[in-house]
């Protein structure tokens, strides 16, 4: 490994860090590689002795709460499912071809990790003593692993948010959690893609899926460039949605109470049938039109309707 | 060893080093080497340690057209030094009761 690599690598293994900690490390281990060079080591020499990534990790953070590392061959694997709460939860893609993850325990909070013979990976945070220690009090749950993924993922926690990045997935997605944002970001999924918070908002971009379903409540939802071979269903109540660039293959449902539905629709107007309703507000959408082989139903109480349609 | 004892052995050969003069991470680990076995990482939070608690402090110097960085002993540092050597009496006393108890041979 050269000295750039090690330290990307490192960088992405500490992101959780605050910033000041990540640069901090990063300038040291440098430092180390530099010194170990000019005392005569080659550059892969001189990473090598470093150690792993893992132990460094390990190692370097602060030992109040203790990183724990699991670490399981994908093909092995069929599905996963993370059961957490009060923290954030993240899915990120790893190099290699292997899952992974990273998640401190203490004294209140210890995981039960279990593989069944099926290949089901099922992760359980348990806290000793039930209470209310605030939200995000307990530092992210990664999950990590290869950019393509044959099996299915859930992500499940709650007073934390939940973020995916960069990661294909054969098969279902499902991402569920109570009082915490969700953030779903160039992630493609073959199955069926069901998104669920409350009292937070969330956030699609470049997410393609059989069927999307995102639901909140109190909460805005924005999705950027997405994407479903068959259906999308966005729903809050107290919320705004946006929408750009959205298509669908057979339907597109859209539904809030108390705000505005706006954005731009990938597609020809013609090819949908649509039904739409605002109470107390202005829409650029006809109420009732026939003719389409696709569903576009849009609804709100109090709130403008104003969605564009790009072709 | 107990890591916990470790980390605390390593912190005051850390000052001890630096009592020498001021010297940077990978010169550190060379000079504290010989007597215990450390690594990058597990020096890493022990200069943290060590600087939060303000027994050293840092400043950056260029060299070879590089940034690196230097540690420095305070007088906080300094006092910690002693400090030590005199906790470590009863160790030693104790040390030499149970060494004496298991009779010379057996060690």
């Amino acid at each position: 490994m050269t000295k750039s690599e090690f330290l990307a690598q490192l960088r992405r293994r500490i992101s959780n860090q605050p910033p000041e900690e990540i640069e901090r490390s990063i300038s040291y281990f440098s430092e180390i590689i530099d010194d170990r060079m000019e005392d005569g080591m080659d550059e892969q020499e001189a990473v090598s002795s470093l150690g792993s990534i893992d132990t460094i990790v390990r190692e370097m953070l602060p030992n109040d709460s203790e990183l724990k590392l699991g670490s399981y061959p994908a093909r092995e694997v069929s599905s996963v499912r993370i059961r957490d709460i009060n923290c954030a939860v993240i899915l990120e893609c790893s190099d290699g071809d292997v899952i992974s993850l990273d998640y401190y325990e203490n004294k209140h909070k210890k995981y039960e990790i279990f593989l069944s013979p099926e290949g089901e990976l099922s992760v359980r945070s348990k806290y000793s003593k039930m209470r209310f220690f605030g939200f995000n009090a307990f530092r992210p749950f990664v999950l990590r692993m290869p950019r393509s993924y044959r099996g299915k993922i859930s992500l499940e926690t709650g007073n934390g948010p939940i973020r995916a990045k960069d990661v294909n997935i054969e098969g279902s997605f499902s991402v569920k959690t109570s009082n915490g944002v969700i953030d779903i970001i160039d992630v493609s999924i073959e199955g069926m893609a069901e998104i669920r918070t409350s009292n937070a908002r969330i956030y699609l971009e470049n997410l393609t899926a059989s069927h999307i379903r995102a639901k909140t409540m109190n909460g805005r939802i924005d999705a950027i460039s997405t994407r479903a071979k068959n259906t999308v269903s966005l729903q809050t109540m107290n919320g705004r949605i946006h929408v750009e660039r959205l298509y669908a293959e057979k339907g597109i449902s859209l539904v809030t109470s108390n705000a505005g539905i706006h954005g731009t629709i990938d597609d020809n107007i013609r090819t949908f049938s649509i039904k739409s309703r605002t109470m107390n507000g202005n829409s650029t959408l006809p109420s009732n039109m026939d003719g389409g082989t696709k569903d576009l139903s849009v609804h709100t109480m109090n709130g403008n309707i104003d969605l564009h349609f790009l072709k | 060893m107990d890591p916990q004892l470790k980390r605390g052995l390593i912190e005051v050969c850390v000052l001890k080093v630096l009592s020498a003069g001021a010297s940077y991470g990978y010169k550190i680990i060379k000079d504290i080497s010989p007597i215990v076995e450390i690594s990058e990482s597990t020096l890493y939070p022990i200069l943290r340690r060590l600087e939060n608690s303000g027994l050293l402090d840092v400043y950056t110097r260029e060299h070879n057209g590089r940034l690196r960085k230097y540690y420095r002993i305070t007088d906080a540092g300094t006092g910690r030094i002693a400090e030590f050597l005199d906790e470590w009496k009863t160790v030693m006393n104790v040390y030499n009761f149970i060494r004496g108890g298991m009779g010379n041979d057996k060690i």
